[in-house]
């Protein structure tokens, strides 16, 4: 636990050392009033005084440090949202935390079993399926694959009977006009339109919203779940091969008890093992699946701070996309000394 | 007239040979590999009797490991059992074996195995009715054979409940009927000084004859003192299942340990078969207990409960023992027990082993390359080479009398005390290549007194009654060796 | 040992030939071989594939609608504004071959160099330096790699940097576990023992032998890198030159078009999935053909 510590320092360090590299004028542009009678240059001096951007580098990350646990985190200012940073995170996050956890769980349910399948019945047709769909799954571009889905589940091509899930968007507008808890995209009170529409007892919203939710959370799940199956089936492989296994069959187990008890366990391992970088891939992925199919998280945000210059709000999905990936890998570690006993505090 | 009568019916007994326990004939293992097919096992034939140690001595490389996992069933992927037989107390163990697999094998093209998994499936069915319970083995290395993230408690009891649930079943139920005021009358008598059969008597009056394993086993226990023998016999009495488990352990036991009708449904739900089953498996926990105390696993309370990667290679290995004799089988087969484990260990394993055998008439197929550590362990052993069993003696015939030229090789380069020598004497060449070995006796191309016939399957001569050698310079014999 | 050239390129062979024997790791080789012949030609005599300008794309402003494939004007179909599509995929394939390339093979030397000096140094050097690598991989790849080419400025050649810094912290821990366990291995303290100097046993025992795990680690991380460098350029940072054929900008171009003209989006993307199946059973048949138990 208080290794957490200098990785979170690290963290900040980071942030600060990459907002610095863009210059004064950047890190001081959401904040300048063009429609003031003071002259932008003025302006931007007494900004930089006022963030003691002419003291020295030390200097001024102990001030950013100071910010930034006052939960002063800056000031973004996009096409959907302008206002803190803090404020625009605690909006979006809750979606892509959705999002994300969504994917994870069938990636998990999906996923493991298929491995461990696979790699039982080795050669079998639905092992050579498995390693096929794995396959195109990590060689393949997600976002081109969330293209294609919307080209498929879209009015005009292929078929209108495939037109069942929504391309874009988290809900549709026309159904939710005029209702006071939902505002530009943003919903109140916990800002996930699927949990808030059950709040207010609006079942066609949450039908929509779910519906909203399907082709996204398809996507990003095939593109996590691609390399999970890989590395269960292979470790899956590997353990089968090891002596215990060997063990439990000579103890007359059935072959049924060998799988699930001992050898599924231990294939496990390393999976977890790899857990971190599967995660870093599923937090890339939500930034792709939310750009294509406008879905309102933090990794549309990143995408429309991007594009719109703001610093504020890159360097703000920076911090929550580390504080989430840092947070996630400890989750992890722990997780680890749950199944492996060799490994414990 | 009596006395011919018992003298005839001595020779009639004396000529009914009594069947074997375990009888390999004329066994053949290949392995289907990218370089060839390697023919690890050629035609290997003994005899195990109930209660006996019989022991397989070789070099690495020679098959006798394999011959073991052919006996279990449990040859590797790439392995078949190309021909023979494996009887085990009266079935045939590879009565299917032609049709488990298919080799085929195209000109100048690597051969090709297709295994008949429906085949497999059923023969594994079969198989782990026997694995385990009537038949079980000890491995090399205890570390890599024990699963490292199940503590050593619910490996043992795994086994138990597999294959002795009726047992389990019983010794709860034999508590059902004790009462602490029944219990006192053997807690009054001076219990340590008490043997076996008159706790027999002693429970036989009250009525509680199921009790006596688990009341002798407390008895019996060197490491605590008479107060608390006494206060743990009287708790026999308490530790009684609750009613709704005692119905289910009723039916269990009237139905000798399958899942009984009503149940099988209750079975498949998770959370109730947890309830279902949480008294055996405690009962399972408490007879590894005994089990690991019967090893002489140190401080075995404790060891119930740690992991594999916590002990000391001596303790796994005892582990792994009391695994395989949890069951009482007929046949333990030990494959190198104690090549892992230094010389004091190895020492407490095999006297170990041989107290095993004496109590539970198990017999042991004891497999080494060491022939000094086969010593102490068998009374009959079994010299492999190149995959062909060369030898077969007792122990003393085997000493005294060496027939094979290998086996005789064997002995001689071994250095004896008291003896002088500038070199010490070795076998001159090298194994051959089981690709490709040599036609005929696969050790004419090393031995000394080979002469033009060896070049031909060599002869089984069974010099004596229980001393058989594999070669040509004892004579003919009906039976061949092809290769 | 270093063992002398002839045998080195014996063992080599043998690879070539196991590599061969597989056909899934043989049609790998081929599209990798292809697409990078793609790319030369292009450079070079960009007429043989029938492209006529390498370096841009050529809008045509008299059609700017995309237009659907038609053989043999335009066979993969037009795109915004009025490009056809062969021509801008195959240049384009050059293109993010090119950055590609130059970013693992940048961030892999970068990686090695820290790893292997890392492990074999040790102490306190080892710890600050792996301190230093996990500071940049507390966060996750794709969203550092947007910040870092975010404050360099939105150009082809920034993102290739900030991809390069993201990337070589993967290598530095991959490459020290490799040196680690090399470093276990006998033939070193047999090095140190005859009285070899540090560095030599370094350049000459240690490199070596990591060098072939990190090969085909490079081989696979090249399919990704193409496909998070496309990905990067698809959310829109290529703004410098907004006619480099790109596949990233290709597809983000024709984004407002996918659901009228799939062909938009499909060709740049299969371009893409082509190279990195192939990519990945190039890798993955290294790694196989690489087995010491296979290679007996």
């Amino acid at each position: 636990m208080l290794l957490l510590i200098p990785t979170l320092l690290g963290l900040t360090l980071i942030v600060f050392v990459i907002s610095h590299v863009g210059g004064t004028q950047r890190l001081v542009g959401s904040y300048i009033n063009i429609h003031s009678t003071v002259p932008v240059v003025v302006q931007e001096q007494q900004l930089a005084e006022r963030f003691h951007l002419n003291d020295p580098l030390y200097i001024q990350y102990f001030y950013w440090i100071a910010a930034f646990l006052q939960g002063n985190w800056g000031y973004t200012k996009t096409t959907i949202y302008s206002g803190t940073v803090l404020d625009a995170i605690s909006l979006f996050f809750p979606n892509t935390f959705v999002l994300a956890v969504l994917a994870s769980i069938l990636t998990g349910i999906i996923g493991i079993p298929l491995g461990v399948w696979s790699a039982v019945r080795k050669d079998s047709l639905l092992d050579q399926a498995t390693r096929v769909i794995s396959f195109a799954g990590y060689s393949m571009p997600l976002f081109w694959l969330g293209l294609l889905l919307i080209i498929v589940f879209s009015t005009s091509n292929v078929c209108s009977c495939l037109n069942i899930f929504p391309i874009s968007g988290t809900v549709t507008v026309s159904l939710i006009s005029g209702v006071n808890w939902y505002n530009n995209g943003i919903s109140y009170p916990t800002h996930v339109l699927v949990i808030d529409s059950l709040i207010h007892g609006r079942v066609d919203v949450f039908v929509d919203a779910l519906m909203h939710l399907v082709l996204p959370v398809v996507t990003l799940t095939y593109g996590v779940m691609a390399s999970v199956l890989r590395v269960m089936r292979s470790s899956m492989q590997d353990t089968l091969n090891q002596d215990y296994i060997r063990t439990a069959r000579a103890k007359g187990l059935e072959e049924k008890t060998v799988i699930k008890v001992h050898a599924r366990r231990n294939a496990l391992i390393p999976v977890f093992t790899l857990l971190g970088y599967t995660i870093a891939s599923l937090l890339g992925g939500v930034v792709l699946v939310e750009a294509v199919f406008n879905y309102l998280g933090i990794g549309y945000w990143t995408t429309q701070a991007m594009l719109n210059g703001d610093v504020g709000g890159i360097m703000g999905a920076t911090v929550i996309f580390g504080l989430a990936f840092i947070f996630a890998n400890l989750g992890v570690d722990l997780a680890y000394g749950f199944i492996d006993p060799r490994i414990r505090y | 007239m009596r006395l011919t009568q018992e003298s005839e019916l001595n020779q009639v007994e004396q000529a009914i040979p009594k069947e074997p326990l375990l009888r390999v004939n004329g066994l053949r293992v290949s392995f289907i590999t990218r370089a060839g097919k390697i023919q690890a096992i050629n035609d290997v034939s003994f005899e195990i009797q109930a209660g006996e140690t019989f022991g397989l001595v070789g070099e690495t490389g020679c098959g006798k490991s394999q011959t073991a996992l052919a006996i279990m069933r449990l040859t590797p992927e790439a392995g078949i059992i190309e021909r023979g037989e494996i009887w085990f107390a009266g079935t045939n163990l590879t009565k299917n074996i032609t049709r488990e697999f298919k080799l085929t094998q195209k000109k100048n093209a690597r051969p090709k195995l297709k295994r008949n998994k429906s085949m497999l499936k059923r023969l594994n069915q079969e198989m782990n009715e026997i694995r385990g319970k009537e038949v079980s083995m000890i491995f090399q290395e205890p570390m890599t054979s024990l699963d490292p993230v199940y503590t050593v408690g619910m490996q043992v009891s795994e086994t138990l409940l597999r294959h002795c649930t009726d047992l389990l079943v019983d010794r709860i139920l034999a508590r059902n009927a004790a009462t602490r005021e029944k219990l006192r009358e053997i807690t009054n008598t001076a219990t340590h000084e008490l043997t076996q059969t008159e706790v027999r008597e002693l429970l036989h009056r009250s009525g509680l004859e199921r009790l006596e394993d688990q009341i002798w086993f407390i008895i019996s226990r060197k490491d605590i003192g008479i107060t608390q023998k006494i206060r743990r016999i009287s708790e026999l009495a308490e530790r009684k299942p609750t009613p709704i488990t005692m119905m289910f352990l009723v039916e269990l036991n009237k139905s000798s340990g399958k899942m009984p009708i009503k149940y099988r449904i209750l079975n498949k739900m998770p959370i109730i078969r947890r309830w279902l089953w949480g008294t055996i498996q405690k009962e399972a926990l408490d007879l590894s207990y005994e089990l690991l105390s019967l090893v002489n696993m140190p401080n075995a309370e404790n060891v119930l409960h740690q992991y594999p990667h916590e002990l000391s290679g001596g303790m796994r290995q005892r582990v792994m023992i009391a695994m395989a004799l949890a069951t009482r089988p007929k046949l333990v087969i030990a494959d190198e027990p104690t090549s892992a484990l230094d010389v004091t260990v190895q020492a407490q394993i095999l006297e170990l082993l041989r107290e095993l055998n004496r109590t539970f008439n198990s017999a042991i197929l004891f497999i080494s390359h060491d022939i000094g550590v086969i010593s102490e362990v068998c009374n009959r052993v079994g010299v492999m080479y190149a995959g062909n069993l060369v030898e077969v003696a007792r122990l003393d015939q085997l000493f005294a009398d060496p027939k094979h030229p290998y086996t005789q090789g064997l002995f001689a380069s071994i250095p004896k005390y008291g003896e002088k020598r500038e070199l010490l004497q070795t076998i001159e060449g090298t194994v051959p290549n089981l690709i490709d070995p040599p036609k005929g006796c696969r050790f004419r191309t090393r031995c000394s007194r080979a002469f033009e016939k060896c070049t031909e399957g060599p002869p089984w001569v069974q010099v004596d009654r229980d001393h058989g050698v594999l070669c040509w310079l004892y004579g003919e014999s009906e039976k061949h060796v092809d290769q | 040992m270093t063992t002398p050239l002839s045998s080195r390129l014996q063992e080599y062979r043998l690879t070539l030939r196991i590599l061969l024997e597989s056909p899934s790791s043989a049609v790998g080789l081929a599209i990798v071989l292809a697409y990078f012949a793609i790319a030369v030609i292009d450079y070079t005599y960009p007429g043989l594939i029938g492209v006529q300008n390498a370096y841009s794309l050529i809008p045509d402003f008299m059609n700017p609608v995309p237009s659907p494939p038609i053989w043999p004007m335009h066979p993969f179909g037009t795109t915004f504004p009025g490009v056809d599509l062969y021509q801008a995929v195959m240049s384009a394939i050059r293109v993010d071959l090119w950055y590609s390339l130059l970013i693992v093979l940048a961030g892999a030397s970068i990686g090695i160099v820290v790893g292997v000096l890392s492990a074999y140094v040790g102490g306190y050097v080892d710890e600050a330096l792996m301190r230093f690598t996990d500071i940049f991989l507390s966060v996750p790849y794709l969203p550092f790699a947007i910040a870092v080419a975010f404050v360099l400025g939105r150009a082809l050649d920034n993102v290739s940097i900030a991809l390069a810094i993201v990337w070589w912290p993967l290598y530095a821990r991959f490459a020290r576990g490799q040196a680690l366990s090399v470093k276990e291995n006998a033939y070193i303290e047999a090095a140190k023992a005859s009285g070899v100097g540090s560095g030599r046993i370094m350049l000459r025992h240690v490199v070596p032998n990591v060098l072939t795990p990190i090969f085909v680690q490079v081989s696979l991380d090249l399919g990704t890198i193409v496909q998070v460098f496309a990905a990067l350029t698809f959310i829109g940072f290529a703004s410098g030159n907004p006619l480099l054929p790109e596949l990233g900008t290709l597809i983000s171009n024709g984004f407002q078009y996918a659901v009228a003209a799939p062909w938009v989006i499909f060709f740049p993307g299969l371009a893409i999935l082509i190279f990195a199946i192939g990519v990945n059973l190039l890798g993955d048949g290294l790694r196989d053909a690489l087995d010491p138990r296979i290679r007996t």
